[in-house]
């Protein structure tokens, strides 16, 4: 995972951890469009993980479709960053 | 009532990274789950580009016509069953180029559809040539010395051919863009929503970040029912100056509600009682 800085979620969607870094979001809003229960903007057109989201099936796409690669996405059973591979 | 999952197709969105058409297709979507569009009271017509892969990701009665003619096959649709939404997807190239004339008549002649025009200013399917709403000046590859033409304001042309709900939106503000959508539908009469995208792999100056930096919202001094105003709102387009937000609103009443036809039930429900026609056909062969 990349540092955490104090405005960045990190939520478990599954098995995935899913991280968004709040410095490259652009409020591009493409992953709010694959997985609308896993993510949404903020006031300020940032993009956040939601909790208690079960959408593990979008998420990696979500995380492809970001045109600065600001969602991390971590597999917890094998400890391996999947996106950005 | 519709939920997000009744919508998912087969198949997965192949758009770029950070395409404008995913903002988009989010925003339809929770349209469709807010006011229970479905199977039964929609259909949705694309055009030919990028925008129109966005009835393989949606779940709904959906028509994908030839280059430049979604809104003959919309309005046919509407006329067939006037009891249906109508959904019209369609890019700057194919609405304005290919199917200008289309556009220009469904407007003058106020049809009920909705148009959301995904303007990206440029052809993206064909991996960007410039289109009708190129910028004068910018570089394609079918104008690699800049483009010698200035753009077609589809605003503009809307307004002054007789459409009655104008408006425009930025793609990436999901929220604001579902609401225009459904304002869009509750109209009675042609509306279009020019739809302000990205195109992250060939327009390099549209860009997210250029689109929240340069747009703003009109605000409540502004009367989207003064026909004026909204021809001067929609030539403003620069720095920090593109306006977004309903130009224009009219209440006038659709071609289809003036179609004696239609006036106790839709086409499709009255009565076929001459199915041959082959009798008719000699009068005229």
């Amino acid at each position: 995972m990349s540092d955490f800085s104090e405005k960045d979620t990190i939520v478990q969607v599954g098995k995935y951890k899913v991280q968004v870094i709040r410095e490259l979001c652009i409020g591009a809003a493409s992953c709010v469009a694959f997985s609308p229960d896993t993510f949404s903007l903020d006031d300020e057109k940032k993009a956040v993980v939601n909790g208690q989201s079960a959408d593990e099936a979008n998420v990696i796409m979500a995380a492809q479709s970001c045109p600065t690669k600001a969602i991390i996405v971590e597999d917890t059973e094998t400890g391996e960053q999947v996106w950005p591979s | 009532m519709t939920v997000l999952g009744d919508l998912k197709t087969t198949c997965d969105p192949n758009w770029c990274p950070g395409c404008g058409n995913l903002p988009i297709w989010a925003a339809f979507k929770n349209a469709c789950v807010e006011k229970d569009w479905n199977n039964k009271n929609s259909a949705l017509v694309a055009g030919i580009g990028c925008h129109g892969h966005i009835l393989n990701f949606t779940k709904l009665t959906s028509f994908e016509g030839l280059h430049g003619r979604p809104l003959p096959v919309a309005n046919g649709i509407k006329m067939a069953n006037h009891m249906l939404n109508v959904f019209v997807f369609t890019g700057d190239g194919d609405c304005l180029g290919e199917g200008g004339n289309h556009f220009m008549h469904t407007a003058r002649r106020n049809h009920d559809v909705n148009v959301f025009l995904h303007d990206n200013a440029l052809y993206a399917l064909t991996t960007g040539q410039t289109s009708p709403a190129t910028p004068h000046g910018y570089k394609t590859k079918s104008t690699p010395q800049g483009n010698p033409d200035y753009p077609l304001n589809p605003m503009l042309v809307a307004v002054a051919a007789g459409a009655t709900f104008v408006a425009r939106a930025y793609a990436g503000d999901i929220n604001y863009l579902k609401e225009l959508m459904i304002q869009a539908a509750e109209h009675k009469g042609f509306s279009l929503i020019d739809i302000l995208q990205p195109c992250t792999t060939f327009n390099k100056i549209m860009t997210h970040e250029f689109l929240q930096q340069n747009t703003y919202h009109l605000g409540p001094e502004y009367n989207p029912a003064d026909k004026q105003a909204a021809m001067l709102k929609a030539q403003e387009f620069g720095e920090k100056q593109i306006p977004l937000g309903v130009f224009y609103k009219e209440d006038k009443p659709s071609y289809e509600s003036q179609l004696p036809q239609l006036q106790e039930m839709p086409l499709i429900a009255h009565k076929v009682v001459r199915d041959d026609v082959t009798e008719l056909f000699k009068e005229y062969i």
